[in-house]
């Protein structure tokens, strides 16, 4: 035991501490007089837009009749304005000095000699995580002298910019492992590069409208502020940190620093994209694959379980009425929760393909190893995707009642359920359409774009064909176009959706067992046919 | 020990190898030989763990490429037909970042950077950036990098394309001498000459199909079994081709020039002697008389077809 801890400490101390991965790329990165030029540009321009802002602010308070209240409220803005910019600075330097730190070198084909050695993809992923965030992090450390002018002007104290620039550091570390993924799975750097910057703009859109929401609440609500009481996500947002640093929740009683719950949150979101670049890394698939489903499965349950926490609570709140039968209107609270977390489940069309697909790839074999097997849940092989699917859908829907029960001591009721198994079916029949494509096409990658596609026409792009050509009729018992729509029953048109629920899903689940038992037959035919198939153990997906 | 156990790799359509299976043994220079697209450079990645075979396995030092991936790649060396080497690095640097990798004691390091460059004569220019080295630096600068953990094997792909012929010597030369430091080294090319000249053993391949592996002698008397005697005569080579073909030994004489005659003999050196001077004592004037011997291209081009996968 003592000696396996030995082990597992010398190991992770090579991986964090000595990186060779990061050490060469920060030798690559200090080099000649490059550095030394754009860290002075950087602070001429940071302390060039700080004066501006303060002069700006300042000279308000220059006037007369401005009380010192004015006055520190101006400071305030300055500080915060500040932050804003560096903000802006981690959200611009940490995707692109990211981004093609692993398409380069796999198009350089210094990749293939990193992993003829002993070097595992955790290894490498960490040691460019470090060499990119090191340089992110320099740039934050070299602006303490402008906003350690907020402190001596008196605009905030050392506590809220230490706060300020751990928000900043781990944002600027979330949105490395971003760029990371994308740098993973990208073929070409210029995509990685865009595709870097798409991730961390949705990022910022959406952890900013959360934070921002929770900031006007602060201050227009409960008339809080710094050291207030306000909802983690407020600490999300790298334009809002100088708002947010000083602000807590209460768990169980205890007041827990927003910073402190999003340095947790923030660990655990880049932990799951490093393991899904160290899953397209790996060469065997294997450990990061098996890592990567137990983190999804884990995070799916854990924040299903808060969201059932928090909303269930909302709707004691505000409607406890909606948990007699008779509910808000004639839709109960639970069926609106059922329809609420089947619209959560959407991402899964994200990685339906790679879960249900199988077929060649240019070097590894995703091939078909059986329909269903609870053995090959985690290993990413296709006879694991459909218990990975059930897994996941399992912890989305019976997280978010456990969490709601666990929270109100009310649980669920038979409506929330339905929705369950109509969200089931839904993705049981997009799994069985994966498993047909691919028993009719060879190449993987043909399969996944095709399914991805499928998707689109089925799901997306009617909507908006839809809202064009019919409207929107709240009108329950007028037939329209909408009847033909696959999300039908969770679009929130009709004022009675569960019959439409029970509908779909036996319609869905029917077409989904026609079409799996189709593709499973095509699928025997293409292996029996197969030149010198050999039976042995399957690569993982 | 390598033992290489019928190895094979599929991708849709098409079947890279086809099983094949070889032995080698420390000191073993083992000269891959195939046209472009045989299955070469597959098989090396396999054994390097960096493809994933679709059956049959290798085994090094008892360890299984598939299943001890970490501990077979602690014992390889793998030289690829491209450089992968990396912007403003110096070659120190470059040495020093897989040492790391390979987990050399930073104690130990130097040391070994120093011996690895010694070993490829690159020493002056341990402090050169190595997109300032010639090609042929480059490349052994990647043998040293191969060396830097002391492997057991050394999977070398294609490592004398595009050298100039002192480069070209200089590599054979560092080749024979890892060989003689007993290593397994596992050589790919299609240029011939190179290999014949030290590789101990070689290996055929053609669309992933091993056609012939042993010693170079011992194929080359597979593929040629008697001896092949050139004899250039004074006179008309034709009139001479009966009274040789009823001498001993002699399995076919024909003429295939104005004086010059192949004959395939099955004796040895002795009778070869005796032969010649049989052909002096009949009267013949005999210009010159040479054994004719088979090389590995006569070999390689008799067993192969040019066919691609």
């Amino acid at each position: 035991m003592a000696s396996a801890i030995g082990a597992w400490m010398v190991a992770n101390r090579d991986v964090y501490i000595g990186n060779a991965t990061a050490m060469r790329d920060f030798r690559v990165q200090l080099r000649g007089n490059r550095s030394v030029l754009l860290f002075g540009l950087y602070l001429f321009v940071l302390i060039g837009v700080a004066l501006i802002v303060y002069s700006s602010t300042s000279g308000m308070s220059g006037m007369s009749g401005v009380t010192i209240v004015d006055a520190q409220s101006h400071l305030k803005q300055f500080y915060e304005t500040t932050m804003g910019l560096l903000g802006l600075t981690v959200c611009i330097v940490a995707p692109g000095l990211t981004a093609t730190s692993i398409v380069a070198e796999r198009q350089r084909q210094s990749i293939d000699l990193v992993f003829s050695a002993p070097v595992t993809p955790k290894y490498y992923l960490v040691g460019k995580m470090i060499s990119s965030f090191r340089y992110t992090w320099m740039l934050l450390v070299l602006s303490l002298p402008v906003t350690a002018a907020s402190v001596v002007l008196g605009g905030a104290s050392w506590a809220d910019v230490l706060v300020a620039y751990i928000l900043l550091s781990l944002q600027g570390l979330i949105l490395t492992a971003f760029a990371l993924l994308m740098s993973a799975v990208s073929p070409k750097p210029v995509g990685a590069i865009i595709w870097s910057y798409a991730a961390s703009l949705l990022y910022n859109i959406g952890a900013y409208a959360a934070s921002s929401t929770a900031l006007a609440t602060l201050r227009y609500g409960r008339g809080g502020g710094a050291g207030s009481e306000a909802p983690c996500f407020v600490a999300l947002s790298p334009w809002t940190v100088g708002e947010a640093a000083r602000t807590y929740m209460t768990l169980g009683g205890h007041q827990v620093p927003n910073w402190l719950i999003m340095a947790v949150v923030s660990l655990l979101i880049v932990k799951i994209c490093l393991l899904g670049a160290g899953a397209l890394l790996s060469p065997s698939g294997g450990k990061e694959v098996v890592g990567l489903r137990i983190h999804a499965l884990l995070y799916t349950a854990t924040l299903s379980g808060i969201a059932g926490w928090m909303a269930w609570e909302y709707l004691c709140h505000i409607a406890p009425t909606s948990f007699s039968s008779s509910g808000i209107g004639s839709v109960t609270g639970s069926a609106i929760c059922g329809i609420m977390v089947s619209w959560v489940a959407m991402p899964i069309f994200l990685f339906m393909p790679f879960v249900g697909c199988f077929g060649f790839d240019r070097e590894r074999r995703y091939m078909p190893n059986g329909v269903f097997s609870i053995r090959h849940l985690l290993d990413g092989t296709p006879a694991g995707g459909f218990p990975f699917l059930l897994s996941m859908l399992l912890c989305l829907f019976g997280g978010f009642a456990f969490g709601g029960w666990y929270h109100m001591r009310i649980g669920v009721s038979f409506d929330f359920w339905i929705f369950a198994i109509y969200s089931f079916t839904l993705w049981f029949f997009f799994w069985s359409l994966a498993r047909l494509v691919s028993s009719l096409v060879n190449n993987l990658k043909t399969s996944r774009v095709l399914v991805f596609s499928g998707f689109m026409f089925l799901v997306v792009m009617p909507y908006p064909f839809l809202l064009a050509v019919a409207g929107i009729d709240l009108d329950i018992n007028k037939m329209s176009l909408w009847d033909l729509y696959i999300l039908e029953p969770i679009t929130g048109r009709r004022a009675e959706p569960i019959p439409k629920a029970i509908l779909f899903s036996a319609i869905l689940f029917g077409l989904a067992v026609v079409i799996t038992a189709i593709g499973e037959s095509r699928t025997r035919t293409k292996l029996k046919s197969m030149r010198n198939y050999d039976e042995r153990p399957y690569q993982a997906a | 020990m390598l033992e290489v156990k019928n190895l094979r790799k599929e991708y849709a359509g098409l079947t890279a190898v086809q099983g094949i299976s070889f032995n080698l043994h420390p000191g073993d220079i083992f000269g891959f030989i195939g046209s472009n697209g045989a299955g070469k450079t597959t098989t090396i990645r396999m054994i390097a763990t960096l493809l994933e075979p679709t059956a049959g396995t290798a085994i090094l030092n008892g360890a299984d490429i598939r299943r001890d991936t970490m501990e077979v790649r602690r014992m390889i060396g793998y030289m690829p037909d491209f450089f992968g080497l990396y912007d403003d690095v110096k070659v120190w640097e470059y040495l020093d970042f897989f040492a790391a990798i390979y987990r050399v004691p930073t104690k130990q390091r130097g040391e070994v950077i120093d011996s690895v460059l010694e070993l490829t004569n690159l020493t002056i220019k341990k402090d050169a950036f190595v997109q300032s080295l010639s090609r042929g630096m480059q490349q052994r600068l990647c043998l040293a990098r191969c060396l830097v953990h002391d492997p057991t094997l050394l999977l070398l792909d294609e490592p004398a394309s595009g050298l100039d012929p002192r480069a070209r010597a200089e590599l054979k030369e560092l080749i024979a001498e890892l060989g003689r430091m007993g290593k397994i080294v596992i050589v790919s090319s299609h240029i011939l000459p190179e290999l014949a000249d030290f590789c101990n053993t070689v290996g055929i391949i053609e669309r992933g199909e091993l056609l012939a592996f042993g010693p170079v002698s011992k194929i080359v008397t597979e593929m040629q079994p008697h001896r092949v005697l050139a004899v250039q005569v004074l006179g008309a080579a034709a009139d001479f081709v009966g009274p040789i073909a009823d001498m001993p030994n002699v399995l076919s004489a024909v003429a295939v020039g104005e004086g010059d005659l192949r004959v395939e003999f099955s004796g040895d050196l002795e009778a070869q002697a005796d032969f010649l001077a049989k052909l002096v004592g009949k009267g013949m004037r005999v210009a010159t008389f040479r054994e004719d011997s088979a090389d590995l291209e006569d070999v390689f081009l008799k067993l192969t077809t040019g066919a691609l996968n």
